[in-house]
């Protein structure tokens, strides 16, 4: 009965067992040819093709063949090679086929070098490919007469890599120098290059740099530059009284005395000490610091809440800003964006938010 | 005469409509758009750049495939139908007809590659990117590439069997799309004597890379609006001789 209700749907015994015992050998074999596999690749040949075969092969769909080739090699760069040497020239090989089809490729640099240099310990092969990507941009901002961000920040990669592998400061301040002088660098870089220039007592330079976005056409930009010179000027101000008492072993009575007292350049000293006090407790103050302190936080504050409404599609509550998860897998579903204290507002003060996202900064 | 092709054009246009591998590559092309996300996932950044990438790419296959099974297959499909007949024994002339496909089949295309563009704006907007003028221009890009790949798949079609004029209009993308690169090749110095004959070739051979402003799209380059309109020149060319080949070989053909 059962054999013919089988015939009489097409499906004999038979089959089935096969198709069934094919399925299960199938599944049990996976798992030790999938660590034979592993084991194989773990010292195979790794094949790149050569920049120009690619060029022609990818018909016209060079990024999209870069893309391909980068995404393929990701994998394998946490893959163990017994052969160092081996891995080395793969990893050339692939930095230089992925540059070569698409010139442009930021994240093939930048990226390439990190892993270079930090996890494969190539400082040289590093700082090779950051040169070229650097050259790359430089030719396509020659020929395209615009500026690239990825230029910038590939300097900046340069420059950090030349302090850190290498501690050549001279190159280090070369490609800073350009960095900083180009209209879409980093606060952060720029305040890297300020630190510098204060090191070698090179105050008016520091304090150029600190202002050369004072009058930019952006608000958020002329206030972090301000802040930025307020900082510099509080660094050359307590710098000057730390000699001072050093060299007098005592404190200077004003701030007419500690100018006095300074080896600064005149030019820079006509910058910072008009704006410099002493506060009750004897410490050197710039008074603006702390309102521009405040106006930055209170931005930070509002660039959270964006975040919030992005993420979850109300503005955040205020106590939010002061919340951090101790785990930090929750903290990225939490506030990861910007966490402040009680003791950074203002004594008498508390925040509020509205209902468009301003954060105001109010007296009890 | 041009309400004659006008009425090939559409009944064209509508039959490919009707046609099954259409659907199948349109499909294909949409998946490979929303699939482009999943690789831009798999990058360290780049996603946005990823998603116009793959499908861009994506789109131009679209157009290879549509030209390949739809438009190589589209004469022989009238005459083994006696469609052809109809038409021809009537008012119409082979040039004519040829010309209405050409036109409905350019049309069908053209829908098929807005379609998918329309999707991959959409898909762009969603993960944070923006439609900028590249993305325009390779859009208008691949619809010219659609327009010569139509060309030579009737002329293909023309001259032979379906099965060769698809692998026809294939090798004739591949050698659009590698002449600029082999170009850039002999150009090194590596094989001199290959370089003088190529220096002839170059000239000779279709350039599909004229009108290519897919590599643009993500570099942030300014798009180079002459080169594109000296690029539908090109494009204009190439398809004036191949649809003149392809009515001349029409006429010549005996049913």
């Amino acid at each position: 009965m059962a054999a013919k209700s089988a015939a009489s749907t097409g499906m004999s015994p038979l089959p089935m067992a096969v198709v069934g015992l094919g399925i299960v050998g199938a599944v049990l074999l996976q798992s030790p040819l999938g660590r034979s596999n592993a084991e194989r690749r773990r010292n195979d040949f790794r094949y790149t093709p050569d920049p120009d075969v690619t060029r022609v092969l990818s018909f016209g769909h060079r990024s999209t063949l870069a893309d391909a080739i980068w995404l393929r090699a990701l994998p394998d760069f946490s893959r163990e090679f017994d052969d160092l040497a081996l891995k080395e020239r793969w990893l050339n090989g692939v930095f230089d086929v992925v540059t070569d089809l698409e010139p442009s490729f930021y994240t093939a640099y930048s990226y390439g070098s990190t892993y270079l240099s930090l996890i494969n310990r190539q400082a040289d092969s590093a700082i090779s490919l950051l040169e070229r990507g650097v050259k790359t941009f430089e030719d396509l901002e020659a020929e395209d007469g615009q500026i690239y961000n990825g230029g910038t920040r590939l300097r900046i990669d340069l420059a950090m890599a030349y302090w850190m592998y290498k501690k050549d400061r001279a190159k280090t301040l070369e490609h800073l120098d350009i960095a900083v002088a180009r209209p879409d660098c980093d606060f952060l870089t720029r305040g890297m290059r300020v630190g510098l220039a204060l090191h070698d007592r090179d105050d008016l330079l520091a304090l150029t740099f600190s202002a050369k976005d004072v009058n930019h056409q952006n608000p958020d930009a002329r206030e972090k530059a301000r802040l930025d010179l307020e900082r510099t000027k509080l660094r050359i101000a307590q710098r000057c009284h730390r000699e001072f008492v050093e060299r007098e072993g005592r404190p200077p009575a004003s701030v007419e005395e500690l100018r006095a007292g300074s080896d600064i350049d005149e030019g820079a000293a006509q910058v910072v000490f008009p704006d410099v006090i002493y506060d009750d407790e004897g410490n050197v103050q710039v008074p603006a610091l702390a309102e521009l302190k405040l106006r930055e936080t209170v931005r930070g504050l509002e660039w959270a809440a964006y975040h919030h409404k992005q993420n979850f599609g109300t503005w955040p509550k205020v106590e939010w800003f002061f919340h951090r998860e101790k785990d930090a897998s929750k903290n990225l579903e939490q506030n990861a964006f910007m966490v402040i204290r009680p003791s950074d507002l203002p004594a008498g003060t508390h925040l509020e938010i509205d209902d468009d996202g301003v954060v105001t900064v109010v007296d009890d | 005469m041009s309400t004659r092709i006008a009425a090939i054009a559409v009944a064209t246009f509508k039959e490919a409509l009707r046609d099954r591998l259409l659907v199948l590559v349109v499909v294909f092309a949409v998946a490979m758009v929303l699939f482009s996300r999943v690789l831009g996932w798999l990058s360290v950044e780049d996603e946005v750049k990823m998603v116009h990438d793959f499908s861009l790419t994506g789109m131009s296959f679209l157009s290879l495939f549509l030209a390949m099974l739809v438009g190589a297959s589209s004469l022989a499909r009238e005459v083994e139908r006696r469609t052809v007949y109809t038409v021809l024994t009537r008012t119409g002339t082979r040039t004519e007809f040829i010309l209405g496909k050409f036109v409905g089949l350019v049309g069908v295309f053209w829908l098929c590659l807005l379609g998918a563009g329309l999707v991959l704006a959409l898909w762009v907007l969603t993960w944070g990117g923006s439609i900028g003028e590249a993305l325009v221009a390779a859009m208008i890009g691949l619809m010219l590439e659609a327009i010569v790949l139509t060309a030579v798949a009737l002329f293909l079609g023309a001259l032979a069997a379906p099965a060769i004029a698809s692998v026809g209009t294939f090798a004739f993308y591949l050698i659009g799309h590698g002449t600029e690169a082999l170009r850039e090749l002999t150009d090194q110095g590596k094989n001199p004597d290959f370089a003088a004959v190529y220096s002839v070739l170059y000239r000779v051979l279709p350039n599909l890379e004229n009108v290519n402003f897919i590599n643009a799209t993500t570099s942030g380059r300014p798009v180079d609006w002459g080169a594109l309109g000296a690029g539908a020149l090109y494009v204009l060319c190439w398809t004036s001789v191949l649809l003149a080949g392809a009515i001349i070989l029409f006429r010549r053909r005996q049913f």
